[in-house]
């Protein structure tokens, strides 16, 4: 299971998947544009993979106005 | 991947092909914003800058750049907040302001709608007979940011536009086909009026994805809401597509950019009219006799 934060929703859920996360994202109505990931508290690239047991941070890309 | 320097990569530069390690990515977006600033001229020595804060994260970090920059330039820095008045976002995020500006010992002033114009946003909108919420906020909003910048005595005013709304703005004036806006917004401005404090963006070649992940680097706190007035529909469907553009074709908001930049000048000539004159009614720099934010005021004053 990975952990997912999303951090403009206030939510956390539990996700099956292994793989990079660019394909991860479309899955949390995200997008390489309009996401930064956070993976165990470390900033990733889009081609990194994840999988069991890791924490995600989604920080939206879009906010303010 | 890793970064040439062989640390771990934080971020991919889509658009230039570099893998970035935290250092390295730091380094470059303080590069950007140095070079923009460099080349444009738009900072000079003893300049007193005033930044404009709302506590979210394009105008905490420009403001984090501003005093980065100081310790290679001397020019005074001021932060100024304009409160709207927008119950449960404004009032959220200025605590964030608050904590920016002390932690790098920033003057900060904050003036609001309510105390300058009478009303608070949200009591705008209450009105019948309204245009939408961010036509009169964006009126009051860059008057009151002009008017205050220039009574603290600042040369320039700093906003935190980043590359993603410089982008959208230009696709959208055309797509609309409102040529008259062309030519307002550029990498430098004509003073037209001695009331009006040059605006500068130094974040204007920064993708909005890089000033979040410099944002989080730098240990910056800032607000995630988005304003509840906004996102305009027009802007969404824009924003949108350009994303989607750029993630099949990485430097396409990069590109509309610098193609804008190029016929900038020529549109500004064109369409920067010849005099501005002042407001009968209170005195700021007007096209016409009255300006749009005493039309606005007086319509909001009849039908409150």
């Amino acid at each position: 299971m990975v952990k997912v934060k999303l951090l403009r929703e206030k939510k956390e859920m539990d996700i099956q998947f292994i793989g990079k996360i660019k394909d991860l994202l479309p899955q949390l109505s995200y997008s390489i544009e309009t996401a930064v990931v956070i993976k165990n508290d470390v900033p990733v690239e889009e081609d990194e993979e994840v999988g069991d047991g890791d924490e995600l941070k989604i920080l939206p890309v879009v906010s303010g106005g | 991947m890793n970064c040439k320097c062989g640390h771990k990569a934080v971020y991919f530069k889509r658009y230039s092909g570099q893998h970035l390690c935290e250092r390295c990515f730091t380094r470059a977006v303080f590069k950007k914003f140095k070079d923009t600033i460099r080349v444009n001229g738009l900072i000079e020595r003893g300049d007193a800058i005033v930044c404009g804060v709302s506590g979210g994260k394009d105008s905490l970090v420009l403001l984090h750049l501003l005093h980065q920059l100081q310790e290679k330039f001397n020019f005074n820095l001021i932060a100024l907040a304009i409160d709207e008045g927008i119950k449960g976002y404004r009032d959220e995020s200025i605590p964030f302001i608050r904590k920016a500006c002390k932690d790098l010992d920033v003057d900060l002033y904050i003036d609001s709608f309510k105390e300058k114009y009478g009303y608070t946003l949200d009591e705008i909108t209450s009105i019948k007979d309204r245009v939408g919420a961010c036509s009169y906020c964006g009126v009051f909003r860059r008057n009151l940011l002009n008017q205050s910048s220039r009574e603290l005595g600042a040369t320039k005013l700093a906003l935190g536009h980043n590359l993603d709304d410089e982008s959208q703005v230009i696709l959208m004036n055309l797509l609309r086909g409102d040529f008259s806006r062309f030519g307002r917004t550029g990498t430098y401005y004509k003073n037209l009026h001695p009331k009006f404090v040059p605006r500068i963006k130094p974040l204007r070649e920064i993708p909005e994805k890089e000033i979040v992940l410099y944002a989080y680097l730098m240990n910056i706190d800032f607000d995630f809401e988005e304003c509840p007035y906004a996102p305009e529909a027009f802007r969404g469907d824009v924003r949108n597509f350009l994303n989607e553009m750029e993630e099949k074709r990485p430097g396409t908001k990069y590109t509309l950019l610098k193609t804008y930049d190029k016929m900038f000048p020529t549109f500004n000539e064109m369409l920067t009219p010849e005099h501005i004159s002042t407001c009968e009614t209170c005195g700021e720099p007007s096209i016409s006799t009255f300006c749009k934010k005493c039309e606005m005021l007086d319509h909001i004053k009849k039908n409150y």
